[in-house]
């Protein structure tokens, strides 16, 4: 029964939990899709300690919306969406999370400092944590309708086609969302670390210097 | 000088734009170094995004860090099950395969059996009738032996179909334990048996978080 499983599609499987309930479907649609669905909710709300949360809680809607999945359309858009929106509630609603938060840490610091330092290479230095953590931050201050274009094209690498559907909006939207989300990110990041007319290969040096 | 809009220029970023559209816009950029400074400054922002790296998640399948403890418990629980089952299974299964192939046999054998001699003494009373009506002329010796020799014919035919049969039963049998074995052992080597372990480790946790 489980060796089936294995070569189906998406859509295959969605229409297994949609018609019959099938657990062993949805747990194969929650393995496919579980680490994506985690990375967008932490990279749109800056926060690494509610991915998992939050990724549990975009399947759970899944399950409870799997009667409204259309056959005709692709899992993969349907999916997005309602994670993109979970990410949504999750940005309106700061406090509560706030609080919930701090009671979680306990049991998950210790998996989360295992991580850290498992992917740490030597040439991880002090100014490379600085970086990225100046790219969340920026990334942080950005409207969230231009920091979701941004996320789903650069971190997910969904295509500004795919984006629009997940979105439903026209592509040319997207495009200038996007364009908008770039030309604020590169006014926020830009004065801090690179002069605008410096060349990439320059900054570049200079970084590892620091 | 006629400059593309700036949401224009993001298919080209994102490597999206088709050829023509490529071309123009490089054309441009090598004109118009207003465009060009704007364009490289959003190519050198998108290409700071990759400093925020999220600490990877472990690989699928070998740990799951989704709340420890649960895991710890269903991974016990599951493994016991499946050790249990794989070490009690094959036997089990052999000794209910073969009874159930021998009872399917020789029932079967007992239909040919049936058939055989039902069809035969037919064919010998038809005979019979002819042989007594043809007696005018024929001696009756005559007639009986040849009544003996149908008679030995059968037998031996009966006994050539059970060898047959038995023939047929072991090797059908054996066939189909090695088969079955093969099939054991290569299903314990593959990554699938792995897979479905993992699928109900997951299913298993899931009901224990919720």
């Amino acid at each position: 029964m489980f060796k089936s499983l294995f070569a189906i599609s998406d859509e295959q499987a969605m229409w297994r939990v949609q018609t019959q309930d099938d657990h062993a479907a949805f747990a194969l649609l929650v393995e496919r899709w579980r680490e994506k669905i985690r990375q967008l909710c932490i990279r749109m709300t800056g926060n690494s300690h509610t991915g998992d949360d939050m990724a549990q809680e975009v399947f759970a809607r899944v399950f409870d919306k799997r009667r409204d999945f259309r056959a005709a359309s692709k899992f993969s858009t349907w999916l997005w969406r309602i994670a993109v929106n979970r990410c949504y509630d999750e940005m309106r609603r700061p406090a509560s999370r706030a609080t919930t938060e701090s009671l979680d840490d306990e049991s998950s610091t210790v998996v989360l400092d295992i991580n850290v330092a498992d992917t740490r290479t030597p040439r991880d230095s002090l100014a490379m944590q600085e970086e990225a953590e100046m790219v969340r931050q920026a990334l942080m201050r950005l409207p969230e309708n231009y920091r979701t274009v941004l996320v789903l094209r650069h971190y997910e690498n969904l295509k500004l086609r795919e984006i629009a559907e997940v979105l439903e909006v026209p592509e040319g939207t997207v495009s200038s969302r996007m364009a908008e989300a770039l030309a604020q990110l590169t006014s926020l990041l830009e004065p801090k670390l690179a002069p605008p007319l410096r060349t990439q290969k320059s900054r570049g040096k200079e970084l590892l210097v620091v | 000088m006629n400059h593309p809009k700036r949401a224009e220029w993001i298919p080209l970023l994102f490597g999206e734009a088709n050829a023509k559209t490529r071309q123009r816009l490089d054309a441009h950029l090598r004109e118009c170094a207003e465009c060009a400074q704007e364009v490289n400054a959003w190519r050198r922002t998108m290409g700071r995004l990759d400093a925020w790296k999220l600490p990877q998640a472990p690989k699928p399948g070998r740990s799951l860090p989704w709340r420890p403890v649960a895991w710890a418990a269903a991974a016990a629980v599951v493994m016991g099950a499946f050790v249990a089952g794989r070490f009690t299974a094959p036997t089990l299964d052999v000794q209910t395969l073969r009874t159930v192939l021998k009872s399917e046999l020789s029932e079967e054998i007992q239909r040919g059996f049936a058939r055989v001699s039902s069809e035969s003494s037919a064919a010998l009373a038809n005979l019979e009738v002819r042989l007594a009506s043809a007696s005018i002329q024929n001696n009756k010796d005559m007639a009986e032996e040849f009544v003996q020799a149908i008679n030995s014919l059968r037998t031996q035919d009966h006994e050539a179909t059970a060898a047959l049969f038995a023939k047929l039963e072991k090797q059908y049998t054996t066939d189909f334990v090695l088969l079955r074995r093969d099939l054991e052992t290569l299903a314990s080597t593959t990554d699938e048996e792995i897979e479905s372990a993992r699928l109900k480790l997951y299913q298993l946790a899931s009901n224990r978080t919720e």
